[in-house]
């Protein structure tokens, strides 16, 4: 079923890469599963021998949702480009001699991460830009609350 | 359904929720030890915790071999992926530099923050 989803989301991006892609790559992997149970509930017979059986479609759903979520969380770090990668990725061209400060600050620039991603928070309506500068909508606000819970209850502001 | 196919879900679970409790309690000891050292540790906790129900509720089930192996590698892979995604939700925070730029928003609100400040974020001009 996983591997299902992950030729669907294949084809979609062959044909068109989404505008929002995290939001697709949940429709797609939502959709596959809901498909098939409406096939198999459609036809009335019992499920094919390569879905699993009744009894285990929890423990299978559980693993199905744990390894979607891994899949967003993966496709998330790549679909923006990561400084870390490129910084790696320098240092690694660089080889023996090495990269300068200033090199690598050549490499991290605003335009390659910075802009990106405000311009992604904007599309996907977590922020707005004012005159002023930017103030976080009412999901973005949510975003916020939630990420400071988290940074609370593990103590993760210390770190990074 | 047997009721051990039910318990079988709950594996993951019970080592998710050891993970998240092992989390919250670690941090707050004053053992000088680092988030990443911290989070495998909890890591490990929630994996043995899995291990040891599982080997409980396999026990109860009257499997062949083949099934017993498929069992107990479906729940602890499935341990593993909630566990990782866990790991990354909690590391948001440090990570993403999305999420850093939102608190440091929701921080000055309902001061709206420039462009630049949200740069200097990342420290490049």
């Amino acid at each position: 079923m996983f591997l299902l989803a992950l030729a669907v989301h294949a084809l979609v991006w062959r044909v068109r890469v989404p505008r929002m892609q995290t939001r697709t790559l949940f429709i797609i992997f939502a959709a596959v599963p809901a498909c098939l149970a409406l096939l198999v509930a459609a036809t009335g017979r019992p499920p094919p021998s390569v879905l699993p059986p009744v009894a285990d479609v929890p423990a299978m759903g559980l693993f199905y949702l744990g390894a979607v979520g891994c899949y967003l969380i993966t496709y998330a770090g790549v679909e923006e480009a990561s400084p870390s990668l490129l910084i790696i990725r320098t240092l690694e061209a660089a080889g023996e001699h090495g990269c300068t400060r200033e090199e690598l600050s050549q490499v991290v620039t605003d335009a390659r991460f910075v802009a990106p991603r405000i311009a992604a928070l904007k599309r996907d309506q977590v922020m707005v830009e004012t005159p002023e500068g930017n103030l976080l909508t009412p999901r973005g606000a949510r975003i916020a609350f939630v990420a400071g819970l988290l940074a609370r209850c593990f103590r993760m502001d210390t770190g990074g | 359904m047997t009721g051990e196919h039910h318990t079988l879900v709950l594996v993951p679970l019970l080592g998710l929720a050891v993970d998240i409790g092992a989390q919250a309690v670690l941090c707050r000891l004053p053992i000088g030890v680092g988030h990443v050292r911290r989070q495998f540790a909890s890591f490990g906790l929630g994996l043995a915790s899995s291990a040891a129900a599982l080997a409980l509720v396999l026990r109860r089930m009257e499997l062949g071999p083949s099934d017993l192996a498929g069992y107990a590698f479906l729940s602890i892979l499935t341990y593993a992926f909630v566990g990782f995604c866990f790991f990354n939700l909690i590391n948001l925070n440090v990570s993403s530099l999305r999420i850093r730029m939102i608190r440091e928003i929701h921080r000055h609100h309902p001061e709206p923050v420039p462009t630049g400040r949200l740069s200097a974020l990342y420290g490049v001009s």
